[in-house]
This record gives C-alpha cells, structure tokens and sequence, in this order.
C-alpha cells in the first residue's frame, strides 16, 4: 500500500541531506574566485526575473572579468620562468660555497669547532621568519602560511618562550604588525635577488648573535605541486652541520602538459660536499675560513627559501586564476543558455500572438 | 703595506704538514700532466662572470697578499680581501675586476674558483664616483665617534683606497 505523505516526507529528508554537498560545491566555486565578481550573483543569474538586457550585460561584465583571470594567470606563469631564471643564476655561486663547507665541515669535525653560528642555547626568545606573498589573489596561500604562523607562535608562547617576528611579504605583515611584535618587515618582489637577501640575512645574524634571539625559525611554503602547497617551519639558526651537508638545491620547471602551463618541481641533487686533498694549503685557519664562508652560505639559504616562497605563491596564483577563469566560462555559459531562452520565449510569445490575432481576424 | 713580507709568514694551520708551496712539479708528480690552461669560475652570488672558461693566469687578492695561479698549482683555499681579480684569459688579453671580498678555492685539477660578495668589471666604475667617496668615507671616519661607526669608516676607506690603487694601474 503506498503512503504518499511519507515518501514526501522521505524525499525532503534526503533533499535536506545532501544539501550541504550542494551548496559546499557551489561554494567551491565561489571561493576561488573570491573578489572577482562573478561568483556570488549565480544564484541570481539562475533566477526568472532577469530580462535579456540584464542578461545581456551580465554575459558582458563576466567575459570582462574573464579577460582579467586569464590575464592573470598567464603573468604569473611568465614570472614563474623569470623566477627560475633567476634560481639558476644563483647555483654556481651557492653549490661551490656549500661543496667547500661541507668539506670544511668533515675536515673540522674532529677537533669540535664551535662557531656561535653552530652552538645551541637554552631558548628564551624565538624570532619567527614568516614568509608570505606580497599581493592576494592566489587562492590559500597566503592564509595557509598565517595560520601556520599563527600556530606556531601559539605552540611557542604556550612553552613560555617569547616570540618576535619578521615578516617577508606584505600581506603577513599587514597581518601580524597589529597582533604581535613584528620587529622588522621587507617586501618579497616578483624575484627575490642576492641583494635583498643580504640586508635580511645581515639582520637576522646580527639580531642572532647579540642574544636578542636564541633561535631563527623560517616559516615558509614549500610548492609541492600545482594544488598543493604546505606552510614548513624551519629552524635557520643556528646552523646544523649535518643539515649542511645533506641538502641539494631545489628548480622549479615551467612545464606545459595537455596544453596548458604548468610548475614541476625538479632537485638538482644532493651537493656532495668536496673531498680535500692532503695537501690543502689554507691560506687561512680552516676555521677562520669556515666562520667567514658561514655568513654567505646563510645569505644563501635566505635566498633560496625566498624564491622557493615565490615560486609557490605563484604557483597558486597560477591555479586559483585557472579556476576563475573556468569558473567565468561555466557563467557565460549559463546566462548566455538563459538568455537565448528568454529570447526564444519572447518570440515565440510574439509568434503565438500574431497568429491568435491573424485567426480571430479570418474568422 | 706589509702584505708581501707577511705573505711569507703564512700561518700553517694546526695540525697540517707544512705546504709544499705552489710548485708545478709538485702537482704534475700527482696527476699526470699539467694542463696549459687554468679551468676559471668566477662566481657572485647573482651571476657566474665566467663559468668553465679556460684561461691562462688568474691574480687574486689573498687576504695575506696578493698571489698569482697558474695551471697545476697545489690546492689551495683562500680568504679574500678587497682588491683586484686579474684574469690572464691569453697574452695580450687581460680582463680586470674589482672584488668586495670572498674566496678564492684552487682545486688539485688545474680548477681556480673565486667567489665574490660582489665582483665589478674595473672599467665600469666611475674614478670620479670612487674619489668622492673616498673623501666622504675619510670624512666619517674622522668625524665617528663610537667604535662600531669607527670600524665600518674604517673599512669603507679601505676599499675606496684599494679601488683607487686599482683604478690608477688600469690607465
């Protein structure tokens, strides 16, 4: 025997069920392309009361916006290339300095150098790197990173150890300088060079070995692929001799799969640190040597982190303009389908009329 | 300046056999033949100036004088002090640069690294430019009061009087 009122009932159970996944999807959508215009009226678009005109100067108004994301997207991808132009000039530099330490380090190991560089302290004070991009527009990446940010700082002050920050990127400062004590703060730019590097560098080390801080942490977000990339902390200073060794260099490729651009993340492989011959004349004391390659090779390591933050932000840059722009195609798509209807509709209105009218004159 | 007399006195790092010093022979005893080129890397952090290039004779600024390396010179790691980089690439063509300071690595495979801060082609700076900072680094430094702007003074003057040097032997 059927029972109509509970199967309606059923129905608006199972419709209110999976509501959720309807609205998470649309909304999807309309996070990705947050702050560009298209996304939140769809609703509306979808609506009856739009006329032709309305739809019209919609469809406009999002192949506008269109233009913009795609815009985007591709600035970003010819900066990805300028940015790993710019990784490739820097190798030789970098990948002699660090052959010749590790050496240095293997070398020294025995007699149980110290560099104030190397020794660790008891922690009172952590300085907290943060490195953010400049500009929104590229998806999480930016909150990612405040958030992590936002996380450590917490887990630090919970340890009851101060915490300062120094912020590379507007936007984390533009985040942090009214919630903590950002202590100093730089812009990241489009390709992060030896030049901005070093007053950085100079800065940490400085503040690192007058004791204001008893650790450098960076935190920073490694590009692991196109849709993801996740926020790591790392600890700078000081210097571990074995993380020295054991690091190779990290290029980011501009790749063009099915077509369309992609990032693809390639190591250079481990620097194997040199092996120095028995007759070795330092000109030098190995450890002067060492103390004075340690500086570079932490300019180095700001670098690097530094481009490799760039590379993510405009890798997400990349993928959240692709999304917006595949999302304004879906619009365009809908509202150009609605419009053409209502056209339809209109004439065939028109038609329908004609005819009444021409029958009731015939007869 | 007693650059050269304290060359002589280089100090031999604990724990090392004394260096045989620069000898060809020495190296050609080792690794079969010396080559009749020096492999040259000259690398700032931004750029490598010169990347595999096989010249004949490279002058770098050792922080205890200035040396010269030829192919099959002993392995070698130098500190570097403001000064000219010399590059012999054949007779005749002699290319100039002016380092800020870093290292300079000499491998036993006839392979001279020099690594700079920041590494200038000589013919690119400005005498005039050098001069006058040169006067305002001598002013600060009579004019510093505390020791940190007294050493930073000191060392600004020191380069700009090595930039000069090097500028007048370039005429």
């Amino acid at each position: 025997m059927y029972r109509p009122a509970l199967l309606l009932a059923l129905c608006a159970a199972a419709s209110a069920f999976q509501a959720p996944f309807l609205s998470s999807s649309s909304f999807r959508g309309a996070s990705l392309a947050k702050g560009v215009t298209p996304a939140a009226p769809r609703a509306r678009a979808c609506g009856p009361m739009m006329g032709i005109k309305e739809l019209r100067d919609r469809v406009t108004s999002v192949k506008n916006t269109k233009k913009i994301t795609s815009a985007m997207r591709l600035v970003a991808a010819a900066k990805v290339r300028r940015a790993q132009d710019a990784v490739l000039k820097t190798r030789p530099f970098s990948e002699t300095l660090q052959k010749v330490l590790g050496g240095l380090i293997q070398r020294l190991k025995k007699d149980n150098f110290d560099s104030p560089l190397m020794t660790e302290r008891a922690v009172k004070k952590v300085l907290l790197v943060i490195m953010t991009g400049d500009r929104g527009l590229c998806g999480g990446y930016n909150s990612y990173a405040i958030k992590k940010a936002e996380g450590r700082i917490r887990e630090l002050l919970a340890q009851n150890i101060e915490v300062d920050l120094v912020t590379i990127g507007n936007k984390g400062n533009q985040y942090f300088k009214k919630r903590y004590n950002v202590v100093n703060s730089y812009t990241i730019g489009n390709s992060p060079t030896a030049d901005q590097a070093t007053p950085i560098a100079q800065n940490l080390l400085a503040t690192y070995l007058a004791g204001d801080a008893d650790r450098v942490e960076l935190l920073y977000t490694k590009f692991t692929s196109l849709i993801s990339s996740e926020p790591s902390v790392r600890t700078m200073l000081p210097l571990s001799p074995t993380g020295i060794e054991a690091e190779g260099d990290e290029i980011f490729l501009m790749t063009s799969k099915d077509g369309s651009f992609g990032v693809e993340r390639a190591s250079s492989g481990k620097v194997e640190p040199q092996q120095f011959p028995k007759d070795m004349i330092f000109e030098q004391d190995p450890e002067q040597i060492l103390s004075a390659i340690l500086p570079l090779y932490f300019n180095g390591q700001i670098l690097r982190q530094m481009q490799e933050s760039v590379a993510s932000e405009l890798a997400a840059r990349m993928t959240a303009m692709q999304s917006a722009s595949d999302n304004a195609s879906d619009l365009i798509r809908d509202l150009t389908r609605q419009m053409n209807r209502q056209r339809q509709a209109a004439i065939t209105q028109e038609i329908s009329e004609i005819v009444a009218g021409a029958s009731s004159g015939a007869n | 300046m007693l650059r050269a007399a304290r060359r002589l006195a280089v100090r031999v790092p604990r724990g090392f056999r004394p260096p045989s010093r620069g000898l060809a022979d020495d190296a050609a005893a080792k690794g079969g033949p010396i080559p009749t080129k020096l492999t040259f890397n000259l690398l700032a952090p931004h750029k490598a100036i010169f990347n595999k290039a096989e010249v004949d004779q490279v002058i770098v600024p050792g922080a205890d004088g200035m040396f010269g390396v030829l192919p099959g010179h002993v392995p070698t790691i130098a500190e570097l002090r403001p000064g000219m980089v010399e590059v012999t690439v054949a007779s005749g063509d002699v290319k100039k640069y002016f380092l800020s300071s870093g290292f300079a690595f000499v491998h036993a495979n006839s392979t001279l690294d020099v690594c700079g801060v920041e590494i200038v082609q000589l013919d690119e700076l400005d005498p005039s430019a050098v001069s006058s900072g040169k006067s305002e680094a001598e002013n600060a430094l009579s004019s510093a009061t505390d020791e940190v702007e007294k050493a930073k003074a000191q060392i600004a003057v020191d380069v700009y009087t090595t930039l000069t040097e090097a500028l007048a032997s370039n005429k």
